[in-house]
């Protein structure tokens, strides 16, 4: 595989219990604490419920529930990355997603390299080799058809 | 003359909703309520009307069925020519111009043919957002629940 060529890249590292999650900062349009959120009825698991930020309400959602991880209560380093609509969403359609810590700043150069996609990596447009960890760059399109089937 | 935009909150087991007055609402108090003691019953009462009996299901904050019985007054909807209520732990009118609705798109699948029962969200700082019940969708379920009971 070849190294990255392009200009560097700001990005967030976003810590899951599976696949940890690697979104360009162009994307994120805050990283906020996990405050109470109002649950909807009725609403799939990997819904968490509704953030409200900047006086919007922001939907929250993990992935790591949303590929059929095994779900439990977010701990106290618990962390919001809100992301700016995903493609084809209206503009005030911001959407969540759980980081079960702190995200950590990357720069993705040419010292980082693509690395082969495992079938299990789900949601994801491509993977990167970060210090021998394996981090995935979230197919935010993908993400769009799956949160909002049919709409 | 413009009509005066109001909304419900409705208090559910510690989760609260608002149900805006573009459907019509009535509430009734207990004590004017026919109950149903039947054990485990879907419906905790009637509203009895000229044209029958309208029942009022009690549900938890996700709104899944929950009989209960420490409750003091209901909400009945009006849709399509019939209504259909439900029981509430707390009921207060609030003047549209307090109220500051946001458009909201629950991800998911709608959990009714009629779409998302929630549609919006009252978002204040500091307090966790209160949504907003569509009220087609939310008469569609309580439909459902019709069905069921």
């Amino acid at each position: 595989m070849s190294a990255i060529t392009r200009d560097p890249v700001h990005a967030l590292e976003v810590p899951t219990d599976n696949l940890p999650l690697l979104l360009p900062s162009a994307c994120m349009a805050e990283v906020v604490a996990l405050p109470r959120l109002a649950g909807v009825p009725h609403a799939p698991s990997w819904l968490l419920g509704v953030l409200g930020w900047r006086l919007r309400p922001v939907p929250v959602i993990s992935y790591d529930m949303l590929v059929g991880g095994a779900g439990h209560a977010p701990g106290p380093r618990a962390r919001v990355v809100v992301l700016y609509p995903l493609p084809g969403r209206k503009a005030w359609e911001f959407v969540g997603i759980l980081s079960v810590s702190e995200p950590q700043s990357r720069i993705i150069d040419s010292g980082v390299a693509p690395t082969a996609m495992d079938a299990s990596f789900r949601y994801i447009a491509a993977a990167l080799k970060f210090d021998e960890r394996t981090v995935g760059i979230p197919d935010f399109a993908a993400l769009a058809k799956v949160l909002y089937p049919g709409r | 003359m413009a009509e005066t935009r109001q909304f419900l909150r409705i208090g559910l087991m510690g989760a609260d909703y608002l149900l805006p007055n573009s459907t019509s609402f009535v509430i009734e108090k207990r004590e004017h309520l026919d109950i149903n003691d039947t054990p485990g019953a879907l419906i905790a009462a009637w509203q009895v009307t000229p044209g029958g009996r309208v029942p009022a299901y009690s549900v938890d904050a996700d709104l899944n069925p929950l009989p209960r019985h420490n409750w003091q007054r209901a909400v009945f909807l009006k849709f399509g020519g019939q209504s259909l209520g439900l029981i509430a732990d707390e009921l207060q009118l609030l003047a549209g111009e307090d109220v500051r609705v946001e458009p909201l798109i629950p991800p998911g699948p709608a959990p009714t043919s009629a779409g998302h029962v929630i549609n919006g969200a009252w978002v204040r700082a500091g307090q966790t957002p209160v949504l907003v019940f569509e009220p087609h969708a939310l008469a569609g379920y309580l439909t459902q629940l019709k069905g069921s009971a």
